[in-house]
């Protein structure tokens, strides 16, 4: 399947196949999870903090579909 | 170690010893104690009984990073109540490197059309200048023509036609580390209280020489080194220079608490179009600055210069609070207008916050439609031209609400409320109820710590151990507010809150522990709520408007879950 994956924040840089509006596409086997996106892009798992699939707040262990959208954030401080 | 009395009744200057009283006090905690010392609670604070208060943080002008924030305080026009408003830029260093603990200026000018300048050179002498050439102008070209007239060598402290006008909604804005008035002291209409005083600006020199001694410098200088490399390594700090505090646009936004069309729902459909990402990518491609120095001593940069097509100068800094109240909080997505707007508020000496929601208030009642941007441009310069909607719009969303006979206006002691809506975030909403300081979400960001994605342990729609919670922020705030450090340097505690007392101590010249940290919050909460009392205000008054608790919010549609009994609560001391 293929899905869509934005990062938000730092947490696209250095990834140089990350547009930082339009994000990167991903194949990945049927059955995938959240967690193997994060695991496929090499993010260290404690940088991020919100996720959400196709707008809807999700978790690593939510299952993906072709289509996808999902969209990683950094955790955030401040005021 | 002295203070600065301006006295506009009779426009003398006197300088005196800071009283044993206010020892080891800047910032807040001195404006604080002081206002509810000595203005009386139930005075108009348009009047000569009000006392504007301008001090540097403790520990403002020493060598720590980030630690360049002036406290202004005053009895606000706007809530009625205690105020303290802070702000970066380079003045709060300014005035510490002249050895002056505060500037209080007291009185009323007999002539109310009088405008003065207060002068202050490097080695701290200080002059009351007739300022009526002045009047009337917008804060840019002020300061264009005080710099001409008297040195770009100086930080600028000053009103627009906002504050001139005495309306409620009036920022004080001073001067970035560019010489731009483009940082705001924004909240409590603190403007208008400088305009009644017939104050337009303070011009403060950038040379002074007379920083008060520290009792162990070597300790100060150990312990502010370990602070800077805590902010340094923190994680979030690259992403502050990079996005700025838009960077909360998107994840906030995410969680459904990011207050669209005056908080009718909690996400925004336009919001890609806003976010801190796009927001920063429009700035390079366009050959303006990210991770721009605002502020002095600041090794975070969260700054920016937002610039037009063309390459040209719009505003700085574009914030996330800004970019919310003229961009969701009026269904805009269109990054130049808000752009604009922020440039608008700055230029004609307004509260971006309060500004925008009193604009989102009217467009809710009818009067413009949600997302016509021209609309709300043009309804914030009529606040210059001084029309009838003008001084509904600068007097913020109270003033609005009430003239549309609107009930959906999202104030808190009428004082708007920030970019987090409570539904959504139910420890917003103890902040927002209990602060003597009215909407701010300042008094105590519990933002994350509602949010188990960011590291919170706190259920963030139910109410169990908000109030605790809200407590524990808001008393921790009072004393950072009271040091001067920036809010998004905070990371640096994470060399130890013991490593900050120890610079406390080592100014002061004697002991200063976590305990009396933790004491120095709860003198401060209760000399504000201790004035908010005498001024007439009761636990009535720290309750949100009904539709937070009636309007459940989408896309979660949950309302606010505190009870009043769970509010009363928060300060039981």
């Amino acid at each position: 399947m293929e899905i869509r994956v934005r990062l938000y924040g730092t947490l696209g840089a250095g990834l140089a196949a990350h547009d930082p509006i339009k994000g990167l596409r991903l194949h990945l086997p049927e059955g995938s999870d959240v967690g193997d996106v994060i695991e496929r892009l090499e993010i260290p798992r404690k940088k991020v903090g919100i996720i959400s699939v196709d707008g809807s707040l999700a978790k690593d262990d939510s299952p993906l579909q072709n289509g996808n959208f999902v969209r990683l954030y950094r955790p955030i401080f401040g005021g | 170690m002295k203070f600065l009395k301006i006295d506009m009744a009779t426009q003398t200057i006197t300088t005196e010893d800071v009283p044993a009283e206010y020892a080891g006090l800047g910032g807040r905690g001195l404006t604080s104690i002081m206002i509810n010392k000595e203005v009386p609670a139930t005075c108009n604070p348009l009047g000569p009984e009000n006392k504007l208060i301008i001090a540097p943080g403790y520990l403002s002008g020493t060598i720590l990073v980030n630690s360049c924030r002036l406290s202004i305080g005053a009895k606000s026009p706007l809530t009625g109540g205690i105020k303290e408003s802070n702000v970066g830029g380079t003045v709060a260093a300014d005035i510490a490197h002249l050895g002056i603990t505060a500037i209080i200026v007291e009185g009323k000018p007999s002539n109310s059309e009088a405008a003065y300048l207060l002068k202050i050179d490097a080695d701290g002498n200080a002059a009351l200048l007739d300022g009526s050439a002045y009047k009337g102008l917008r804060t840019y070209e002020l300061v264009r023509q005080l710099k001409e007239a008297y040195g770009e060598k100086n930080s600028i402290t000053c009103i627009g036609p906002a504050g001139e006008f005495l309306l409620t909604g009036a920022s004080i804005q001073t001067t970035d580390a560019d010489g731009r008035p483009c940082r705001a002291a924004g909240r409590g209409g603190l403007g208008a209280v400088m305009g009644s005083k017939g104050l337009k600006a303070v011009i403060v020199d950038r040379g002074g020489k007379a920083t008060d001694a520290l009792a162990d410098a070597d300790v100060f200088k150990a312990s502010a080194k370990l602070y800077a490399k805590a902010v340094r390594d923190d994680d979030f700090t690259p992403a502050l220079a990079e996005l700025g505090s838009a960077v909360l646009v998107a994840p906030i936004n995410a969680v459904g608490a990011f207050p669209t069309r005056n908080a009718r729902e909690g996400q925004f459909e336009g919001v890609e179009k806003i976010t801190g990402e796009t927001m920063a990518e429009v700035i390079k491609k366009r050959g303006g600055k990210n991770a721009h120095m605002g502020c002095a001593q600041c090794i975070i940069r969260c700054s920016n210069e937002y610039v037009d097509e063309k390459g040209d100068y719009v505003t700085s800094s574009l914030e996330y609070e800004t970019i919310w109240s003229m961009g969701g909080m009026l269904g805009n997505d269109d990054l130049d207008s808000i752009a604009k707007l922020d440039f608008l508020c700055d230029d004609i000496g307004l509260d971006t916050m309060g500004t925008g929601v009193a604009v989102a208030v009217a467009m809710d009642a009818g009067y413009k439609s949600f997302g016509d941007a021209q609309a709300a441009i043009d309804m914030v310069e009529e606040v210059a031209a001084g029309t009838e909607m003008g001084k509904l719009i600068g007097n913020g969303p109270g003033a609005v609400g009430k003239h549309f006979k609107h009930d959906r206006v999202p104030v808190m002691k009428n004082q708007s409320m920030a970019a987090y809506d409570p539904r959504a975030i139910q420890g917003m909403a103890v902040t927002y109820a209990t602060t003597p300081m009215g909407g701010d979400h300042t008094a105590g960001w519990v933002v994350a710590d509602n949010l188990e994605d960011f590291g919170g342990t706190l259920d963030r729609f139910s109410a169990e151990g908000q109030v605790e919670n809200s407590r524990k922020s808001q008393l921790h705030m009072a004393a950072v507010d009271t040091v001067g450090i920036c809010d998004f340097a905070q990371s640096g505690f994470g060399a130890g809150l013991d490593n900050v007392c120890k610079m406390v101590a080592a100014k002061l010249g004697k002991a200063f522990s976590e305990d009396d940290w933790a004491a120095l919050g709860v003198r401060i909460l209760k000399a504000e709520r201790e004035f908010n009392r005498n001024a007439g205000f009761t636990n009535k008054d720290d309750r949100l408007p009904k539709m937070f608790y009636e309007e459940p919010l989408p896309p979660h549609n949950k309302v606010v879950v505190i009870s009043d009994e769970e509010m009363d609560k928060t300060f039981d001391f």
